[in-house]
């Protein structure tokens, strides 16, 4: 549960907060004002059906998609219209839906590639290989050729070696084997223990409510119901019937 | 023996310059994900750009080179990239090919207006005073040792600064995801631009290199990229130590077989002595065929920035018909020497069309359509005038032929391998059938008249009405076809050929037919032309306007083959309408305006970096408030003909006439709008002033007798004219509306200086007033 | 005998061998299960199989006739299908569009090859565009069938593959984690659509990372890790097998 409830008199400034924001593909709208905070330190999971919207409020969090509405406030601070690349330099981190990985780059190229937030690619390989042993023996291949699984692991890897305030991380699990989306919700529990910020999308409620401070049902481009996993739980049958 | 010592010392120093030439090119692909077709003319304008700088204004060698290699080509790189590639991303590769295919034709252009032919530039190699050094028995010119020495060195430090450091890494991830970079933290804009800049200065490079090898003429210069392309195809577009090789089998080659065939040789009828010249596209061939089978890639999911919309038959139907009514009206009203821009224009036309299927419906890329025009025209020409006009259809079937099975092996490529193919293709076929005395006897050929028996179609009129109609029945057939099966299926492979694969589809057969498709329109245009064909018509880079024209008026669809080839065939039209006086509009700049024209074509390229459809969609977007309203769609045909008739009957003169067209067309989306009823009655009386005082002031302005000699002033008065009140009607209607360019806030703006890293988030809750102790718990 | 096999299928990229002699049973009528950690070699299977790649050993055996050195586009007409798991639609079409290119494909090479019924039409044979109509309702996209693919959700483009391959009226399909990017409802009307489609006899080999899906539908499971079959058996069979356990399944 969000620790700061009991927090006296100063209201909370989350790390990450939307508000009001309304998004649009060419004359389409998607976002009708989605409202959503991610307190410090806190794992929120932001579920939905297909088509709900929830990529698109992380592309506009992380500044690869600007708003038609609203505001993107990063601890207290608007940085609405920011660039991507200034708002990744500066720990907010993003791991994109199905393609995070460089296809034509070996993998310790895009490992390289990832030293852009301040990190030595020394200390940046150590976590990447220490998390997946499977990525230190594909090292040298070209990572557009590596299966599903191994490209998720990778790009996984840059979230988590590169020191992160803020994390996005959207369908993570997503065709990654069992044994390795436990392994990967462990190391979201352990690393929003040392006090960073996680916004996880998933669609598969079940695993990501294990580790979820709070969480908040999208629907049709609207945030419906946020609460804690227990509660949301309940909701969540009944919302996907319904959407 | 000492031939052939002599000409491989001779051969390996012209491979170097290859190899930096094509190690530019390589690189360049690599970092940018663009084919620079204009990689040698880059090199082109930066030898001039040396000459000038050195033996034109006296600056010593050294500070000359320095300036031009790390200062001046850089920066062109840099603006190159910023005004024409950077509107590209997500642009197909047709695009991308005709970008930078119509800068090349721009440049070249550029250097004969800046640097008029004719005039003697030599540029002195280096170290020419210094005696060569002797290598077996031959003298080699120090400037020869350096070219190889540059040449080793500049690969290998290209091979390191890609593979070994971050930029370079970074240079070829901006390929792969941009937006992936930026979510990495890379900064995309500012490497682009880098990679342009090294990618220029590498040109800069190999064209002063080899300036003083060759006589320094903008053509040569710039051809010397077909060379560069060859050892680039050997490499695959990837390997330099490959590209390297090609360059050594190039620069090698061609030194054997100048050396060792002399210009009287011949075989049979053949001229032998033009393999020469044709050696570097037969190596491009040769190289392309024996890539290893491009595999089924899975691209992923691409947005495709370009969407067509594919029109009715019926519509089709309507145009073809408007088509030919227009064409004929307009010619009636015209002299007969602009008659013949008419028949060009629609020649030209025709051409584009046949690129719609290949490239607007299947995303292929060809380079090669004049070419295959030409061979239309030829073999009308051989099966003769007495057999007409079994003769048009002998030429379709046989260029049909030709190009399915021309573009057979490089079938299994796609995107920029095609493309390169066609090119070399089109090169052969100059090199060793063009210019050979049996096909193009004085280098030309007389295509004969279109007719049945007797009747032949032989006045200049006939000739216009006959392409028109080609053209509108071209037209209707390819619509129909893309409303259907194979308009799908296209698209399909488009989109994804290994899914087509999975569902049963042969890919190669359905290319094969879509590039006969293609050929036997081209060769139709060539065969019913009626025009004599010369052999300069026929030149390699003469197919590259076609394909630019016909991908920026709109490739996708065959209004935009319409616009494209036309405004290519009109071109000259602004040779006439300015050439006498240009100067005295002009005097200012002292650029005579025809010449501006050679530097056109690639402006046309420049424009698709904002508008990767082409003109005829966006021209459609701008009318189609005329397609909601019936009263105007009927009542703007009824204008313009009343207007044609009293031109016609010369009760206005013909500038009065294209006066009021251009003020007709230009008020035409506002007045739509008025007419559906969508404006409030005050809006609309506005405008209605405005369209009646535009129309009161075409007729009453004496366009005729605005300038007593100048056509080019009352050229541009009554297009301005017609802009001028069709702005302000269209301010009215509030149909013009620019988009606006907002620039993004830097973080530093916000207060956001350095990383938010872990102790930063902390921090800032501390700030938020929570104590040390609540924050130690968590 | 079963519909497809593969005896011995292996292949080799650089050092590294992502397939090695894999046997395989894909029977009609059920659904037949291949698991796996990740970079297992499952997608690679399917691409041996259906002919994007070249096996460097072993053979393909598709109702009892080796079919390894046929192109890719011959085998689809001897009745493969096939999805894919990194999305291969035509982005540019609108549902109804991607459907309807795929069911005219076959018609134009049906008749040079012998063409099974469609079997969600119970056999009847339909025109065209009902067919069509009929595969874009049974996978739930009425609703977007006019919308362009390349717009649409990763889920339910995958839902658009599937009727796409259905479209040419497969019998055996491959399906390469089509569950990936569906919610949870429509994972359930996927699991129901598989099993109704092998009723009615079609054989389908399933991807999936999705356990308890596999474990509904699936009548044999195969595991493959580092290229081999590490097991094979009923759901029940593989569950409680620890090879499995600790190569893939976990703990849970
Ligand atoms: N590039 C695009 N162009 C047009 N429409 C798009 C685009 N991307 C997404 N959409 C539409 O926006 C809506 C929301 O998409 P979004 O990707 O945010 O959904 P999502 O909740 O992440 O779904 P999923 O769980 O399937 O990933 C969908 O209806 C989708 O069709
Ligand atoms: N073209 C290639 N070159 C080199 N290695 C390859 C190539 N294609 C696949 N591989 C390797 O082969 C192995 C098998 O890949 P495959 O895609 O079949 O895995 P998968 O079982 O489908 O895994 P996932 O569940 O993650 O999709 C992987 O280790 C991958 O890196
Ligand atoms: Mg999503
Ligand atoms: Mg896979």
């Amino acid at each position: 549960m969000n620790p700061s409830i009991d927090a006296p008199v100063v209201e909370e400034i989350p790390l990450l907060s939307l508000r009001g924001v309304r998004a649009a593909y060419g004359n389409i709208d998607v976002l009708h004002g989605v409202d959503l905070d991610v307190p410090k330190g806190t794992v929120v999971a932001l579920l939905g059906p297909n088509g709900a919207g929830k990529s698109t409020t992380l592309k506009v969090a992380c500044g690869l998609m600007a708003a038609k509405a609203g505001k993107v406030l990063v601890a207290g601070r608007d940085v609405t219209g920011v660039r991507a690349e200034e708002l990744a330099r500066r720990g907010l981190v993003t791991i994109p839906e199905g393609k995070g990985v460089f296809p034509n780059l070996t993998v310790r190229e895009n490992l390289i590639v990832a030293t852009y937030g301040g990190q030595k690619l020394a200390d940046i390989e150590e976590v990447a290989y220490g998390r997946f042993p499977r990525l230190k023996e594909r090292r040298q291949q070209v990572a557009g050729t590596m299966s599903g699984g191994e490209q998720q692991m990778l790009a996984m890897a840059r979230g988590l070696a590169s020191n992160p305030a803020i994390l996005l991380l959207d369908e993570l699990s997503m065709g990654l084997a069992p044994l390795v989306v436990e392994e990967l919700y462990g190391v979201v529990a352990q690393i929003a223990q040392s006090g960073i910020s996680i916004l996880v999308i998933e669609q598969f409620a079940r695993t990501v409510l294990g580790v979820a401070d709070i969480a908040a049902i999208m629907l049709n481009g609207r945030v419906r119901a946020i609460g804690s996993p227990d509660e949301i739980e309940e909701e969540l049958s009944s919302a996907y019937l319904g959407g | 023996m000492d031939q052939f010592l002599q000409l491989t010392i001779t051969g390996i120093p012209l491979a170097a310059v290859y190899a930096i030439s094509a190690t530019g090119l390589v690189v360049t692909y690599t970092i940018s994900g663009i084919f620079n077709f204009a990689h040698g003319a880059i090199g082109m304008l930066a030898a001039f750009a040396y000459w000038q700088i050195h033996v034109g204004w006296g600056l010593p060698a050294l500070p000359s080179l320095i300036l031009v290699i790390f200062v001046i080509a850089p920066l062109f790189g840099a603006l190159v990239e910023r005004v024409l590639i950077r509107g590209l991303e997500g642009a197909s590769e047709v695009v991308n090919v005709v970008v930078t295919t119509s800068l090349m034709i721009g440049l070249l252009g550029l250097a004969n207006l800046v640097w008029p032919p004719g005039v003697n530039r030599n540029v002195v190699q280096f170290f020419s005073d210094v005696k060569g050094v002797n290598i077996l028995g031959v003298t080699v010119a120090i400037h020869r040792l350096i070219m190889v020495a540059v040449a080793v060195l500049v690969v290998g430090l290209l091979w390191l600064l890609l593979n070994r450091t971050r930029i370079g890494v970074t240079m070829r991830a901006v390929v792969d995801d941009r937006s992936l970079l930026q979510l990495n933290g890379g900064r995309p804009a500012r490497v682009s631009m880098f990679s342009w800049a090294l990618g220029s200065s590498l040109a800069a490079l190999a064209g002063i290199l080899i300036a003083p090898t060759l006589n320094l003429q903008p053509i040569t210069l710039t051809l010397m990229v077909v060379t560069a392309y060859a050892a680039a195809a050997v490499g695959r577009l990837r390997s330099l130590p490959l590209t390297f090789l090609g360059a050594l089998i190039l620069g090698l080659g061609e030194s054997y077989l100048k050396g060792y065939i002399d210009t009287s040789d011949k075989l049979g009828s053949f001229q032998l002595d033009k393999l020469g010249s044709a050696f570097s596209p037969i190596v491009l061939l040769i190289a392309i065929i024996f890539l290893p089978q491009a595999r089924l890639r899975s691209v992923g999911q691409q947005r495709q920035r370009e969407h067509w919309k594919v029109p009715s038959v019926e519509s089709a139907v309507l145009g073809a018909v408007s088509l030919v009514v227009v064409v004929v009206a307009v010619a009636l009203l015209l002299a007969p020497t602009y008659q013949l821009l008419l028949v060009d224009a629609l020649f030209f036309a025709l051409v584009a069309l046949s690129l719609v299927p290949l490239t607007g419906y299947a995303g292929q890329i060809s380079l090669a359509q004049v070419t295959f025009a030409g061979v239309g025209g030829i073999v009308a020409s051989m099966v003769g005038a007495q057999l007409q006009p079994l003769g048009v259809v002998v030429a379709v079937a046989v260029t049909g032929l030709f190009g399915g099975l021309a573009a057979l092996p490089a079938l299994r490529l796609q995107g920029i391998y095609l493309a390169l193919a066609t090119a070399a293709l089109a090169m052969l076929m100059y090199e060793l059938v063009f210019l050979q005395d049996s096909v193009m006897p004085a280098n030309n050929r007389q295509v004969p008249p279109v007719g049945v028996g007797d009747m032949k179609v032989s006045s200049t009129l006939g000739q216009i009405v006959l392409l028109a109609v080609a053209f509108g029945l071209c037209s209707i057939g390819l619509v129909f076809l893309r409303r259907g099966r194979w308009g799908r299926r296209l698209a399909a492979m488009k989109d994804s050929p290994v899914a087509c694969a999975t569902l049963g589809l042969s890919l190669t057969s359905t290319k094969v037919a879509t590039f006969a498709v293609s050929a036997g329109i081209a060769g139709l245009a060539g065969a019913v032309s009626g025009k004599t064909l010369t052999t300069d018509q026929l030149r390699f880079e003469a197919n590259f306007p076609v394909t630019t024209f016909a991908v920026v008026g709109g490739v996708g669809v065959v209004s935009g083959a319409l616009i494209g080839g036309s405004m290519l065939g009109v071109l000259p039209v602004m040779n006439k309408v300015f050439a006498t006086n240009a100067v005295g509009l002009f005097k200012f700049f002292e650029i005579p305006v025809s010449k501006l024209n050679a530097v056109l074509p690639g402006l046309m390229g420049v424009s698709l970096g904002r508008n990767p459809t082409g003109l005829s969609p966006m021209l459609s977007q701008r009318f189609e408030p005329v397609r909601r309203s019936p009263v105007a769609a009927i009542g703007f045909p009824v204008a313009v003909a009343v207007a044609w008739f009293l031109a016609y009957r010369d009760v206005i003169d013909g500038w009065t006439f294209l006066a009021l067209l251009a003020l007709v067309l230009a008020v035409l989306p506002a007045m739509a709008v008025v007419l559906a009823g969508e404006l409030g009655l005050q809006r609309s009386l506005v405008i209605g002033g405005i369209v009646v005082a535009g129309l009161a002031g075409a007729f009453a302005l004496p366009w005729a007798t605005l300038s007593d000699t100048s056509n080019a002033v009352r050229f541009c008065a009554f297009v301005g004219y017609g802009v001028l009140v069709g702005v302000a009607a269209g301010g009215v209607a509030g149909l013009l509306q620019a988009p606006e360019d907002e620039r993004p806030p830097s973080p530093d703006m916000l207060g956001i200086t350095s990383p938010l890293n872990r102790s930063d988030a902390l921090e800032a809750e501390r700030g938020l007033g929570f104590s040390e102790e609540e924050l130690l718990v968590r | 005998m079963a519909l497809l096999e593969t005896r011995g299928l292996s292949v080799r990229f650089g050092g590294h061998l992502a397939v090695s002699s894999v046997d395989l049973d894909v029977e009609s009528g059920v659904v037949t299960g291949l698991i796996g950690p990740n970079g297992a070699g499952k997608t690679t299977t399917f691409n041996l199989i259906c002919g994007v790649l070249g096996a460097t050993g072993g053979r393909v055996i598709f109702d009892g006739r080796p079919i390894g050195s046929l192109s890719t586009h011959y085998r689809a007409r001897l009745g493969i299908g096939r999805t894919f798991q990194r999305l291969e639609v035509f982005g540019s079409m609108t549902v109804r569009e991607n459907v309807l290119v795929g069911a005219e494909i076959r018609q134009a090479w049906a008749r040079f090859s012998h063409v099974s019924p469609q079997l969600l039409a119970d056999g009847e044979e339909l025109p065209l565009g009902e067919e069509v109509e009929l595969l874009v309702e049974r996978l739930g996209l009425a609703a977007v069938a006019d919308v362009r693919v390349g717009e649409l959700p990763t889920g339910q483009a995958r839902l658009v593959e599937i009727a796409r391959a259905l479209a040419i009226r497969p019998r055996v399909l491959l399906l390469d984690e089509p569950a990936s990017g569906l919610d949870d409802t429509e994972t359930g009307h996927l699991g129901e659509l598989m099993q109704q489609l092998a009723a009615s006899g079609l054989a389908i080999l399933l991807v999936e990372h999705d356990v308890p899906l596999v474990m509904k539908v699936c009548a044999q499971v195969n595991v493959l890790d580092f290229g081999q079959v590490i097991a094979r058996g009923t759901p029940s069979e593989i569950q409680a097998n620890e090879v499995v356990q600790a190569a893939y399944l976990g703990g849970s």
